[in-house]
């Protein structure tokens, strides 16, 4: 079966993982006519068993090799720890499987390069879960942008702050992540900034693990090893500059993460505290003030599962997610450097991929 | 002393429209004098302001016997000679920020004070707003717990042709924040790492330069800096300073993290200058604020009370230092990429 379903066929999906990301996709998947889910892979057969009835997929399996063996299955969602991606994605392209595969996309640059060049080598689709770019404040943001409704970009303050993963260990584990808060949480960030402003060339910054001691969910006790803390400043390709802050212990003041951004001709914020999208740009809003435009109420998940269905389709152009989760690594890496170093890093351009 | 004596060097905007009229709702202290080089400055804001005496000659209202304290808000060129004059003079001084151009004046001016035993305070009105007042008082009192993040954002709306006149961002508006972060943390700066613009590097080349590289020779000017600190105790902030802003975005805002709760000061948009949630609050609560009779009252009553009682209740000259050697780090992680490490930042 080819990665690119044609004409008007479902394309037939398998769910590899069902932790708590899964519920994301497998929601989004649902509000997607042309696609279905046909089996779950997990290797806790409890937990694939329960999301299989609750989203009411026929199949369950704790092997996720048998879902990449399934002649009915024309793309993957890979939804497991980090450091089982490299493996998956290589297996499941070379199964000639489209795959969207959950951010951060490897453990390391080198990983993400060796799924880049397999994907590019199979021809397979491959998209790289940052989910955050489909939000609908999001999506309204980057068409004002697009129309020069805030000028030229000066400045882009960016915060991704969670109170921390707490129903699994491994995020803490450096063996697993060794970057901590930057790679798993910080690169929905990166992508965003370069998503909406360009190309970073430069960063500076500083890292910690404040929280030396963390509760699960289960009531398990983790001492991690890894950063929970980190803040890193941008210049980007064209002369703006940036602040990131990223944190795993946010607890009242930030709803997953909060976008600024300044320009020569007027101003956004991006789920601000006591509002989402708030916009000062009169030249695409016509009055001089600050305006919260309306914004469409779609199913969670349903733009970017729609748009990777398309994809597989043949339908829309590959948005360039890999080439960007490449990218993204390479500044979370940079970051991790400057920290360890406190010296200003320049991010090496990636060499460009056949696509 | 029964009334303490102001004589006021410099009667420009900031002089007009914040401390002259905060000076004289004050208890306890007197307005003698105003000196300008402009003379007709100098009429019209004793004549404003009910003040006996006028000149454009700062030395002879330095010999005045009846003032104890001098205010000093000209721009910072003249301001070392100014000072010290003051200083040797025995009068203490209050003066707006920044103390200095360089940490090389600030640390003479300092080193004068301390010699002639008289105070050198520098005006971080930002601590004395009224927000910045019950923030202090919440973080003191551990409403949101130990502090792990800060984020702190200066802007000002002067036109880009003035960030010349004013040597740039970080020097004019970067030293409130810097300030701020200190007071209200309690803690020291030791790391610093800076990005920013270099204005003056893509600005025409007939825009005036000499008295740009009378502050800090060679050196951009900028108008956009970003800034990473860490402080003594592992905290980390985040500090952006931006010189123009559109669009009613604030003159500062601040964000602070803690383990169980979140201020947030002069939240854009939001229904009060401060905000404050912990984890248990279902939505944000915007606290009671102190009031004054006219704004920074209570800045310029601290100020003469500590003169008055031989208190030390606002900034020290140190604490001025201390922000101008934060300053001089930006610059230097800005230019040469590195990471800079401060001690008693």
């Amino acid at each position: 079966m080819s990665s690119n379903a044609t004409g008007g066929e479902i394309v037939r999906v398998g769910m590899i993982g069902a932790g708590f990301i899964s519920n994301y996709h497998l929601a989004g998947l649902a509000a997607v006519p042309a696609a279905r889910v046909v089996v779950i892979a997990s290797r806790n057969g409890e937990r694939a068993a329960r999301q299989a009835a609750r989203f009411g997929i026929p199949d369950a399996t704790t092997e996720w090799r048998a879902v990449l063996d399934r002649a009915d299955a024309d793309a993957v969602v890979i939804a497991t720890p980090d450091d089982t991606h490299l493996e998956i994605a290589t297996a499941a392209a070379h199964a000639r499987k489209a795959i969207l595969l959950q951010k951060p996309m490897a453990r390391n640059s080198a990983e993400c390069r060796q799924i880049v060049g397999t994907a590019a080598d199979t021809g397979v689709v491959l998209s790289v879960s940052f989910m955050h770019r489909y939000f609908e404040e999001v999506v309204r943001l980057r068409e004002v942008l697009a129309a020069g409704g805030l000028g030229t970009i000066f400045s882009v303050r960016m915060r991704n702050a969670t109170s921390g993963p707490n129903w699994n260990s491994w995020f803490y584990d450096r063996a697993a992540v060794d970057l901590g808060v930057v790679a798993q949480l910080g690169t929905h960030g990166i992508d965003l900034v370069g998503h909406l402003v360009g190309p970073i060339e430069r960063v500076q910054g500083r890292a910690a693990c404040l929280q030396t001691e963390r509760t699960l969910r289960d009531g398990t006790v983790v001492h991690p090893e890894n950063t929970d803390h980190a803040v890193a400043i941008y210049q980007f390709r064209g002369g703006a500059i940036g602040t990131h802050e990223m944190s795993f212990a946010e607890v009242a003041g930030c709803d997953r993460f909060r976008l600024e951004i300044y320009g020569s001709e007027g101003t956004a914020w991006l789920r601000h505290p006591t509002q989402g999208l708030a916009l000062f740009a009169p030249q695409v809003v016509g009055t001089r003030g600050w305006f919260v435009p309306e914004l469409a109420d779609r199913p969670l998940g349903q733009r970017q599962h729609a748009s990777f269905i398309a994809q597989v389709r043949g339908e829309e152009a590959r948005d360039g997610t890999a080439a960007d989760g490449l990218a993204g690594m390479v500044v979370a890496e940079a970051i991790h450097e400057a920290a360890r170093t406190g010296i200003e890093q320049a991010v090496e351009t990636t060499t460009p991929l056949r696509d | 002393m029964s009334e303490v004596g102001i004589g006021v060097i410099g009667a420009g905007g900031i002089a007009r429209n914040y401390h002259l009229p905060a000076f004289q709702r004050v208890d306890g202290a007197r307005l003698i004098a105003v000196c300008d080089i402009d003379e007709q400055s100098a009429r019209e804001a004793a004549s404003r302001f009910a003040i006996p005496h006028w000149t454009t000659d700062f030395r002879a209202l330095l010999r005045r016997s009846d003032i104890e304290a001098v205010a000093v808000f000209t721009t910072y060129h003249p301001k070392r000679e100014i000072i010290l004059a003051a200083v040797e003079a025995g009068k203490h001084v209050f003066t707006q920020k920044p103390l200095a151009g360089s940490v090389a004046v600030g640390e003479e001016l300092v080193a004068a004070a301390e010699r002639a035993n008289v105070r050198l305070v520098t005006s971080f009105m930002h601590r004395y707003q009224p927000e910045s007042r019950a923030a202090r008082a919440l973080l003191e009192a551990g409403a949101i717990g130990s502090l792990d993040f800060v984020r702190h954002r200066n802007a000002t709306r002067k036109t880009f042709d003035r960030a010349v006149t004013w040597a740039g961002g970080v020097l004019d508006i970067g030293p409130h924040g810097i300030d701020l972060l200190r007071y209200l943390t309690g803690r020291s700066i030791t790391k610093v790492q800076a990005l920013t613009d270099a204005y003056s590097a893509q600005a025409a080349g007939d825009l005036p330069r000499p008295e740009v590289d009378a502050v800090v020779p060679g050196r951009p000017v900028e108008t956009l800096a970003v800034c990473n600190y860490e402080f003594d105790n592992g905290l980390l902030a985040s500090h952006e300073i931006q010189w123009t802003t559109r669009a009613g975005v604030p003159q500062f805002s601040s964000e602070y993290y803690g383990q169980t709760g979140t201020l947030l000061l002069r939240a854009p948009l939001a229904p009060g200058p401060l905000a404050h949630r912990t984890a248990s609050d279902a939505a944000w609560a915007f606290p009671d604020l102190p009031t004054e009779p006219t704004r920074g009252v209570y800045h310029h009553q601290l100020f003469v009370d500590d003169v008055r009682n031989d208190t030390r209740h606002s900034a020290s000259a140190r604490d001025g230092l201390a922000t101008l050697r934060v300053l001089e780090a930006i610059y230097v992680s800005a230019r040469d990429g590195v990471t800079v490490t401060l001690r008693g930042g």
